[in-house]
């Protein structure tokens, strides 16, 4: 099934929650549907509809009015990570998936989607558009999300 | 060149270490990086966890495969909104499951192999959306406790006044509402319910939107009645607003509630 896959372990990310990533991978597909005379000759499938995917996730957030995580937190860890690079090579090579998973989701949301969608394949450019934002943006925030990453497995694995 | 040839400091190699080393960088900026990180070891340490870290993302982050039972609801649930032409179906369905072929279809649209008929985007978008309210298990946002209750509740949330709400009477009941999308653009979404039955009404704005050929009326206003997958749908048009009505009812008693709908507002 086309990009079923990819599209719930994103929505699992962002939500958090099985019940919520499926409603979202389906809300996905039925915009996808309704919204065929904006799909671009030549552009990317995946892409379209990991931006609608995150598109729906923010509508239904605002309809949900939950709080984002705040960012001011990792806007310190960012800056501690920039200073000593967080984790060494060996204690990340120790940690399981549980872990990395635990740390992942103590990021603020758009740390991880810079990362989910770094790792999804995506270019810059598609990450870009998929965030609604400029590719230097993308550029940078993807770079703090890492370091914040790291910094946060770093704990994991003192 | 001159700009080759310049020290570069940590600050500018470090983000980018890990785009020289995905092939992201001009040859310029990468030989600069490089000729950097063979002389730190600081930045040769933060390329080494970068790799784990590329590494440990790749192979050990948990990934989630989509529920068998998503699979399905989305094979069985989501309406084919756009069908491929017959000829092309046969091709298609060796793709393998439904969902390619909608999105195949979805393409075959979008490559402008097959343009709907003017103004019935309008109704193909209105049995989806109806469906989707079937679907879900809360689908209205706003309970309802009268009009005065329901039509307030959207005030800030649309970009655009929705007029006033039809109460429901003795027939249909008006269950509550909800802010939703109709095509490209926001929508009050109301929910009646008549037994076991559900309308769903959809109030959007009209501008720019090609309404389908009328041939009934509700109300003063010319509407479109069509039937579709089995749902009957009522469409119209009252100044500045587009109003679509979706239900399994027929569409002599969805004409009705169209009316009463129309007349309200």
């Amino acid at each position: 099934m086309a990009h079923a896959d990819a599209l719930y372990n994103f929505a699992h990310y962002l939500s958090r929650d099985h019940a919520e990533a499926q409603d979202l991978v389906q809300e996905t597909y039925a915009r996808a549907l309704a919204a065929v005379a904006q799909f671009k000759d030549g552009s990317d499938l995946k892409a379209w509809l990991f931006r609608i995917l995150h598109n729906t996730f923010i509508d239904l957030r605002r309809r949900d009015q939950r709080q984002r995580t705040d960012g001011g937190l990792d806007t310190v860890l960012d800056q501690r990570a920039a200073e000593d690079h967080g984790a060494e090579p060996h204690q990340l090579r120790q940690l399981v998936g549980r872990e990395i998973e635990q740390a992942m989701s103590t990021l603020t949301e758009d740390a991880r989607l810079a990362i989910l969608l770094d790792l999804e394949g995506f270019s810059e450019t598609e990450m870009a558009e998929c965030l609604g934002c400029a590719v230097g943006t993308v550029k940078s925030r993807l770079f703090r999300a890492r370091a914040a990453l790291r910094a946060r497995l770093g704990k994991h694995g003192d | 060149m001159a700009t080759d040839d310049r020290q570069v400091s940590c600050e500018e190699v470090q983000p980018l270490v890990r785009e020289a080393t995905r092939g992201r960088l001009d040859d310029a900026t990468r030989e600069r990086v490089y000729r950097h990180l063979a002389s730190c070891r600081a930045c040769q340490g933060l390329a080494e966890q970068e790799r784990e870290l590329d590494r440990l993302l790749e192979e050990r982050l948990p990934r989630y495969a989509a529920p068998l039972s998503l699979k399905r609801r989305l094979q069985e649930r989501l309406p084919p909104v756009v069908a491929a032409p017959p000829r092309r179906r046969r091709a298609a369905v060796r793709w393998g499951a439904p969902i390619v072929l909608a999105v195949f279809a979805c393409a075959v649209v979008a490559l402008g192999l097959r343009r709907p008929r003017d103004g019935e985007p309008l109704v193909a978008e209105a049995v989806a959306d109806h469906l989707r309210v079937v679907y879900r298990e809360h689908p209205v946002d706003i309970e309802s406790g009268g009009p005065h209750q329901v039509r307030p509740w959207f005030t800030g949330r649309l970009d655009f006044a929705l007029p006033t709400v039809f109460a429901g009477n003795e027939e249909f009941k008006l269950e509550g509402g909800a802010v939703g999308y109709y095509l490209d653009r926001q929508a009050a979404m109301l929910v009646y319910k008549r037994q076991l039955h559900t309308a769903s009404l959809f109030v959007f704005r009209a501008d720019g939107l090609s309404f389908p050929k009328t041939d009934h009326s509700v109300g003063h206003a010319p509407a479109s009645v069509r039937r579709v997958r089995g749902f009957s749908v009522v469409v119209w048009r009252d100044g500045e607003l587009g109003y679509a009505l979706v239900s399994d009812l027929n569409t002599a008693e969805l004409v009705r509630l169209g009316a009463d709908i129309a007349g309200a507002s």
